[in-house]
């Protein structure tokens, strides 16, 4: 009887832990070299930030003098049992990119893929495991859903590029989209066995949106991009979102967010609802430039304020979310005007900002499947899962 | 004689009729529409040109619009609730707000700057003032904006400005507000090159002004000039364009564009 009572005290426990929410905000220090100034006096919040599916990794590039240019960031349990944010060296160049989705591979930005592992345990010393994808300049991937080991799809989207000769020029042109087939080897080590592309994109909607496009970012599953089309027949400066055609070549403008916006980038599409985007934007409160991060609910059509006035946030122009919905930036900080600068990561429950807490009392028909908050539960699942694809 | 006094009301009534001074895209429930597009007919001469900025709230919506460099008017409308209007300027600012019963109140706001100037601390700005300066010579080139905080906006720095010069415009570098002068003099240097000032054996800075100056211009911030980096604006016979360029374009790109956008600034 007392065992069975422990039991269920137990199940109690967990039931009740299980469904904590996670803190609505939650600042994550840099800890160890990452928090060593440069020469200049500041420490690097690194660019390019780019968020892992479960929130435990961001791969950064311009680390600071005392980092290899690219780290990769993991956010961990200190023995003291504070969070913080630890880097791991590699020997990639600036603007290497994460395959997306399945955050399987780390890019370097001549193709070269890596596993995670590899890069958390072998740091500089990690060996790629195939090189393969469209190369250079802001390329981003994303895993196509439904991989086996057999089959894996990875779609690469590159930078406007032109063909001058028989050279791919970086920088100008048509968007050019690449899909490489991998697979896995018995000895669990990964090839490519064949590819399609690159292809030019986008010639279809040319009347509409012109040719060139800045600021693209592929959605995590490779179906979707958003871009800011440069001359479009509207004359709007505005984010939009496109769909990748199935001839891989043609493109079908899918949403506009009808703001310039820093990139919009990717959440996941889950439950029937369409991908959201998160992204960094401006606008003024009481006569003085205010900057934070939104999200762009693209089936409610309406931008939610993301950011925490409570503290004075400079946030990183590339935000990412995680599977269950945490939005992650890095930032720097302060808890009040005179107070030091702290650089880190900042976790947000989008469920539990502000604004969303508003819109659900004020259209509770339109947010009936929007959360309380998400739960501590939600995130040690999603890390369990991520951590079998990590295999580590 | 007859005939044209008869024509000139309808005239006037037509267009009276067809300013609505509201954005296209504006909220539909929105209180106090008439008092607001009155109001805003006395502030704009004719129907303004709205770009709408990022709603600051799941239900305001905002939008910006100007006929005069670095003064800006932010209008921000909540759904079923009266809308407000800001008038952003370097010297001075301005709220009107209309209550539940659509009175209007004015409220006076500080100037919008990014750095306040003073004897103990000067800062090497890029202000309106500036961007006035240089329109009123009529010549024609590029503002770029940039920031040692986005790598291709330094390294593509030196390429840019080749190609402008190249042309025959002028070339005004803008530094990200936000950055320190001496992050950008070590990105410069470990990126780009080195910016020098204009002496006689050595490459002039076509702006004629020092190469660090940091923005804190209401026009261009006004003009999402700080979303992304770089940001490339062009002006001619007096006048700013209204698009820019956002990111990097190689030389084809950039110089499609701006041979396009020179001829829409007649």
């Amino acid at each position: 009887m007392k065992s069975a009572l422990c039991f269920f005290a137990i199940l109690c426990s967990v039931g009740a832990a299980s469904a904590k929410c996670i803190p609505a905000n939650e600042y994550i220090p840099f800890v160890g070299k990452a928090t060593k100034p440069n020469s200049n006096g500041m420490i690097a919040l690194g660019m390019y930030s780019r968020i892992s599916p479960d929130g435990r990794f961001v791969l950064r590039s311009f680390s600071g003098d005392h980092l290899s240019a690219v780290t990769l960031m993991e956010i961990f349990k200190q023995p003291n049992g504070q969070k913080g944010a630890r880097a791991y060296e590699t020997d990639f160049d600036n603007e290497a990119f994460p395959v997306q989705g399945s955050w399987r591979f780390l890019v370097d930005i001549d193709g070269s893929h890596y596993l995670v592992k590899d890069i958390v345990t072998l740091q500089k010393d990690a060996r790629k495991q195939f090189r393969g994808g469209i190369t250079g300049f802001y390329t981003a991937a994303a895993e196509k859903p439904g991989a086996s080991d057999q089959s894996i799809q990875i779609r690469t989207l590159s930078w406007p590029s032109e063909r001058v000769g028989d050279q791919l020029e970086q920088g100008v042109g048509q968007l050019t989209n690449e899909t490489i087939y991998v697979r896995k080897n018995p000895d669990k080590s990964y090839s490519k066995y064949d590819s399609f592309g690159p292809y030019y994109m986008c010639s279809n909607i040319q009347k509409t949106e012109g040719m060139t496009y800045s600021l693209p970012m592929i959605s995590t599953d490779g179906t979707e991009f958003s871009a800011l089309p440069q001359n479009p027949a509207d004359r709007k400066v505005s984010m939009r979102v496109y769909k990748f055609g199935a001839d891989n070549k043609s493109c079908e403008k899918s949403d506009d967010l009808n703001v310039a916006t820093s990139k919009a980038i990717f959440g996941i599409a889950q439950n029937g609802k369409k991908a959201p985007v998160v992204f960094l934007s401006g606008s003024t409160v009481d006569n003085r430039p205010a900057y934070g991060i939104h999200l762009y609910d693209r089936d409610l059509k309406r931008t939610f304020f993301v950011g925490d006035r409570a503290k004075r946030v400079s946030a990183d122009s590339f935000p990412g979310m995680t599977k269950d919905g945490r939005v992650v930036y890095g930032a720097r900080w302060r808890d009040c005007e005179a107070c030091p600068e702290t650089l880190g990561y900042v976790i947000t429950d989008f469920y539990q900002a502000e604004d969303v807490k508003r819109f659900k009392e004020q259209h509770p028909d339109q947010a009936k499947n929007f959360k309380q908050c998400i739960t501590e539960e939600e995130v040690a699942k999603v890390e369990a899962e991520q951590s079998v694809l990590y295999g580590f | 004689m007859k005939i044209l006094i008869a024509i000139l009301p309808l005239i006037f009534s037509a267009q009276a009729a067809t300013a609505s001074y509201l954005p296209e895209d504006i909220y539909k429930n929105i209180k106090c529409q008439k008092e607001l597009q009155s109001h805003l007919g006395s502030l704009f001469s004719k129907d303004p040109k709205w770009e709408r900025t990022v709603d600051t709230s799941f239900d305001t919506q905002a939008f910006r619009a100007s006929e005069k460099i670095g003064e800006w008017y932010e209008l921000r409308v909540t759904e079923g609730k009266p809308p407000a209007i800001n008038f952003v300027s370097t010297k001075k600012g301005t709220e009107y707000s209309w209550s539940e019963s659509c009175a209007l109140a004015t409220k006076t706001l500080s100037g919008f700057e990014f750095f306040k100037q003073s004897k103990k601390n000067l800062i090497d700005n890029f202000s309106d003032e500036d961007l006035v300066q240089t329109l009123q010579t009529n010549k024609t080139g590029v503002i770029y904006v940039w920031s040692p905080r986005m790598v291709y906006s330094v390294t593509e720095f030196f390429r840019v400005r080749a190609l402008v010069q190249k042309k025959g415009y002028e070339f005004i570098p803008v530094l990200d507000h936000s950055a320190t002068v001496q992050e950008a003099k070590d990105a410069m240097k470990t990126l780009g090159g080195e910016l020098k000032l204009h002496v006689a054996s050595l490459q002039r800075e076509p702006s004629s002004v020092g190469p660090y100056k940091k923005l804190n211009s209401v026009e261009l911030y006004m003009r999402n000039s700080s979303l992304h980096f770089p940001v490339i604006y062009m002006y001619s016979k007096g006048q700013l364009h209204p698009r820019r360029i956002v990111g990097v374009l190689t030389d084809k790109g950039l110089d499609l564009a701006m041979t396009e956008w020179l001829g829409e600034l007649k």
